[in-house]
């Protein structure tokens, strides 16, 4: 069945989102241009507008195999984890950012961390461990992370020291088409 | 040259020296045909004693002094050097090329012999020299093309025609099927080309996806970002760039203002040494690449959903189908979500998009490009397309893209030449009438702006394409509409002896050779009723227990599918699993003058197994005779059967039109006596009508006096008959009106056709 996500998985699934994208999580589920909302089916959790979920309602549940868009999905243990199919809206609101160089793009898509000689801008101000999304120079967001270290002490780091580590990137898209969505 | 010294004697027998007394020849001109060949080349130059000075060497190697020459000599000076150049160059590679066409003319009539039986057995023997059989081809294909003129004494067409089957064969790998399913399609000629654009591939195309940047954009040059490029939000909207230039290559070294108000939303392809093009006018978001440095489906706009490497001609079906903002839209057979997110991105993301496959391997491609792309209005479901009825229905719009044997898509997959063959084709076909029943099923008629199914596939079989649609035609309330295609060859209303319905002129096909994209197949349906055609016609019937109605719903009891329909006037009768092909009195076809064999064939053929509704064109022209009219009058409500006629002829008796206009819109079976010309109901056709094969339209014209009760004998029939699809019989198109007594053997004698 697809249904509403508890109580208690809320809680994980938004302390997991906050980390990215903070307060703005209030704009996802308020939104100016419909109502939209977030359902778990099959473990995973589906952002989703009321039109789908009515669709979506009257099939049978084998046969519904996704909807809208994927955030990501609970693990046995249930803990959350969030797929890069969420980066759009991650990108959008997120507070912190890494920009990547043209030459550690390649890199990064192959699931490498971001390294200090890839890094191209970063965010002023920055935590360490904060989740961040990682863009390319032109602003095309290509994945997301958490800092390694925060915005000042990279700037000490040396060439090889890792900025941000790995967590999804859309090169996923293509090694990992079988286990994303 | 040869040519020419050729034909000179060749000439002398049909002249005639009769007008030597008035005509002389001038001084000045050279000799017919002494010097011309020498000066072959500066025969046509404007200026004769500049000619005769370079009239030796004539070669190209000093065109350039001839030119300067030329100059000098010119008094005009009007025209400028290097257009009388480009004319003299024009004119001699003109006259050039014909020589030479007839030259290879004269020697292929001169050479080719078509091998003999014992040749070819010993040639079977040993292994193969491809580029003979090659040039055998080609020159069998050129006797094929002006059979006549061409052929060798005594040797007849299927003797090629067997040639050329068995060496397309050996030279392209075709199944032995495959080239006469193709040959059945196309001229030798064209076939032949077919074949060979089939070997090269097609080109590589991307769409851009529009709900994530624009072609433009995609395209464009890699610039420094623009430093507010990253403060604004992604999703707002941007201005649009100024560039007036569509050759995106050319632009990205030179014109670039520096601080272009551009989202730099996507870096440029062409910054990745990507060389490419606007696919052509009619798409707006396909982009042709040429050359990659880089490999195109691995980019990192690739990864980000900018664009979706996708064939042109797949952008077609979406185009026909012409998905509105918030809509709830239905793609049947969706992976890998070309097409599916194509359909989201015109709809800018709203409405819901129901995206549906079969295999549940193939889902998931799906699904990672629906979510690379940025779709958020679908609902993915794996379910068996037949069945979706039953799962979910109303859709405002269904696309169909047909699993299908992929002819059209040899270059793409080579083994379907080898492999597919008639069986598989006709696997195709039940599964792609199946499916797009069900996809009619799943539409809503009644809609806002709603009620529309597209079906394509990837096949130029005219088995799995129009014969399809047909019998969707025939069995659902749905007509073909014009597709909205700006390009395209029309589909066929007749292939070998299969007529369709005249309508199927609105689908659209596409060839490897003339279009140069994938084989494919284009078809825009509206359903105009969410009843199956048996039911309108009850309901249109007004609920009066006519004879005719019970017929009807006799018939139709049986199955569900197959219907007949009363108000769009063509119906179909059905007694075995195997519908049979449906005549519709709507088809000009029928009415028309022109075409007045296809649907007497058509007629022979059907009606044995079908009763048929007799066609004729409703106009109300119709001259009916007395008895005539009391039928008419007597059944009001029912299914009614007009006997009329088309354009050309009859005047109508004031009274019998009345009758006609009189009769309520009901269900109308139209008994078509002939469309030009005659078509006075005269007692005979009473006679035809009754000798028609049992059809409840017969019953209706002619035994359904008073209230339309049929005679026992009748009636029988009718019950005999399970669904009631009906097929029209339309007696004859052109002149001679009169059903002709042996019309009535004729049908009788029709053998059931068997439709493949």
């Amino acid at each position: 069945m697809v249904r509403p996500l508890t109580e208690e998985e809320l809680k994980i699934f938004f302390a997991k989102l906050a980390k990215y994208i903070g307060h703005a999580i209030k704009q996802l589920v308020d939104r100016p241009d419909g109502k939209y909302c977030f359902r778990l089916h099959r473990d995973r959790v589906y952002y989703v507008s009321e039109q789908q979920v009515k669709v979506a309602a009257a099939l049978p549940r084998e046969q519904l195999l996704g909807m809208g868009c994927t955030f990501g999905k609970f693990t046995k243990t249930k803990k959350f984890r969030l797929h890069v199919t969420c980066l759009d809206y991650i990108a959008q609101h997120a507070q912190y950012k890494v920009w990547l160089k043209p030459a550690a793009e390649q890199s990064f898509l192959y699931g490498n961390h971001v390294l200090k000689a890839g890094l191209g801008r970063i965010t002023e101000d920055t935590p360490q461990y904060q989740g961040v999304v990682i863009l390319n120079m032109a602003d095309v967001p290509l994945g997301f992370g958490t800092t390694a270290k925060s915005t000042a002490e990279v700037r000490k780091l040396e060439p090889q020291g890792v900025v941000a580590f790995h967590q999804a990137d859309v090169g996923e898209y293509l090694r990992d088409e079988e286990t994303l969505c | 040259m040869v040519a020419r010294r050729k034909s000179a004697p060749g000439m002398t027998p049909g002249f005639t020296d009769s007008n030597k007394s008035w005509l002389t020849p001038t001084e000045k001109k050279r000799p017919l045909f002494g010097e011309e060949e020498e000066e072959e080349e500066g025969e046509e130059e404007m200026d004769v004693d500049e000619e005769q000075l370079d009239g030796e060497d004539d070669g190209e190697d000093d065109d350039d002094e001839e030119e300067e020459e030329d100059d000098d000599d010119d008094d005009e000076g009007e025209e400028l050097e290097f257009e009388k150049k480009a004319r003299r160059t024009v004119a001699r590679m003109e006259r050039e090329a014909i020589e030479n066409e007839k030259e290879v003319r004269e020697l292929q009539r001169g050479d080719f012999s078509l091998p003999t039986a014992a040749e070819l057995e010993e040639e079977q023997s040993r292994p193969p020299d491809i580029s003979a059989v090659r040039d055998r081809v080609k020159q069998v294909v050129e006797v094929l093309s002006d059979f006549n003129a061409r052929r060798e004494e005594g040797r007849s067409r299927v003797e090629y025609i067997s040639t050329l089957v068995a060496d397309l064969q050996t030279v392209y790998g075709y199944s032995h099927d495959m080239v006469e399913l193709l040959l059945h399609l196309f001229s030798p000629a064209e076939c032949l080309q077919f074949i060979e654009a089939n070997e090269t591939p097609r080109p590589v195309t991307i769409r851009t996806n529009t709900l994530k940047t624009r072609r433009r954009e995609l395209a464009q040059a890699c610039l420094p970002p623009h430093p507010a490029a990253s403060l604004r939000p992604r999703h707002l909207p941007s201005r649009t760039s100024p560039l007036p230039c569509p050759r995106f290559s050319l632009l990205c070294s030179s014109f670039l203002p520096s601080p272009l108000p551009l989202r730099l939303a996507s870096k440029a392809l062409i910054a990745r040494n990507v060389n490419l093009d606007p696919i052509s006018k009619w798409s707006k978001e396909g982009l042709q690449i040429y050359e990659s440095a880089v490999p195109i489906g691995a980019t990192p706009e690739y990864l980000a959903g900018h664009y979706m490497i996708q064939s042109a001609s797949s952008y077609l079906p979406v185009m026909a189908l012409q998905p509105l903002p918030n809509q709830r839209v239905l793609d049947m057979a969706a992976s890998p979500g070309g097409k599916t997110t194509h359909i989201a991105a015109l709809m800018g993301n709203t409405g819901t998009v129901v995206a549906n496959d079969f295999s549940k391997e193939r889902i998931k491609a799906l699904q990672a490009n629906i979510s690379r792309l940025g779709v958020r209005n679908t609902v993915v479901v794996n379910a068996d397309g037949r069945e979706f009825p039953k799962l979910m229905g109303g859709f405002d719009r269904v696309l169909l893209d047909a699993p299908c044997s992929g002819t059209g898509v040899i270059s793409k997959d080579p083994s379907v030449k080898a492999e597919k063959g008639f069986s598989d084709i006709q696997r195709c076909q039940q599964l792609q009438r199946q499916l797009l029943l069900a996809a009619i099923d799943s539409c809503n008629a009644n809609g806002d702006n709603g009620g529309y199914i597209v079906y394509s596939t990837c096949s130029v079989m005219v088995e799995e394409n129009e014969a399809v649609v047909d019998y969707a035609l025939a069995s659902r309330c749905v007509k073909v509409v014009e597709s909205g295609l700006p390009f395209g060859t029309e589909g066929f209303t007749r292939y070998r002896t299969k007529r369709f319905h005249a309508s199927l002129k609105h689908a659209r096909r596409f060839y490897p050779h003339t279009h140069n994209l994938d084989g494919f197949f284009v078809c825009r349906l509206r359903k105009y009723s969410n009843d199956l055609p048996a039911q309108l016609a009850t309901k249109r019937g007004d609920g009066k227990e006519t004879a005719p109605r019970r017929a009807v719903e006799e018939a139709s009891g049986g199955e569900g599918e197959e219907g007949e329909e009363g108000e769009e006037e063509w119906e179909e009768l059905d007694d075995d699993e195997e519908p049979a092909p449906p005549a519709r009195r709507e088809a000009p076809a029928v009415g028309k003058a022109g075409d007045a064999k296809k649907p007497s064939a058509q007629t022979r053929k059907a009606a044995p197994s079908t009763p048929a509704a007799v066609s004729q064109a409703v106009e109300g022209e119709g001259e009916g005779n007395p008895s005539m009219k009391k039928k008419l009058k007597a059944a009001p409500s029912t299914p009614v059967v007009v006997v009329s006629q088309a354009e050309g002829g009859g005047e109508a008796k004031p009274s019998m039109r009345k009758k006609l206009k009189a009769a309520p819109p009901t269900p109308v079976a139209v008994v078509s006596q002939e469309a030009e010309g005659g078509g006075e109901g005269k007692p005979s056709m009473k006679k035809k009508l009754k000798a028609a094969p049992p059809t409840p339209v017969a019953v209706v014209s002619q035994e359904a006096e008073g209230g339309g009760e049929a005679k026992p004998s009748m009636k029988k029939k009718l019950k005999a008959a399970p669904s009631t699809p009906v097929a029209v019989v339309s007696q004859e198109a052109e002149g001679g009106g009169e059903g002709k007594p042996s019309m009535k053997k004729k049908l009788k004698a029709a053998p059931p056709t068997p439709w493949l």
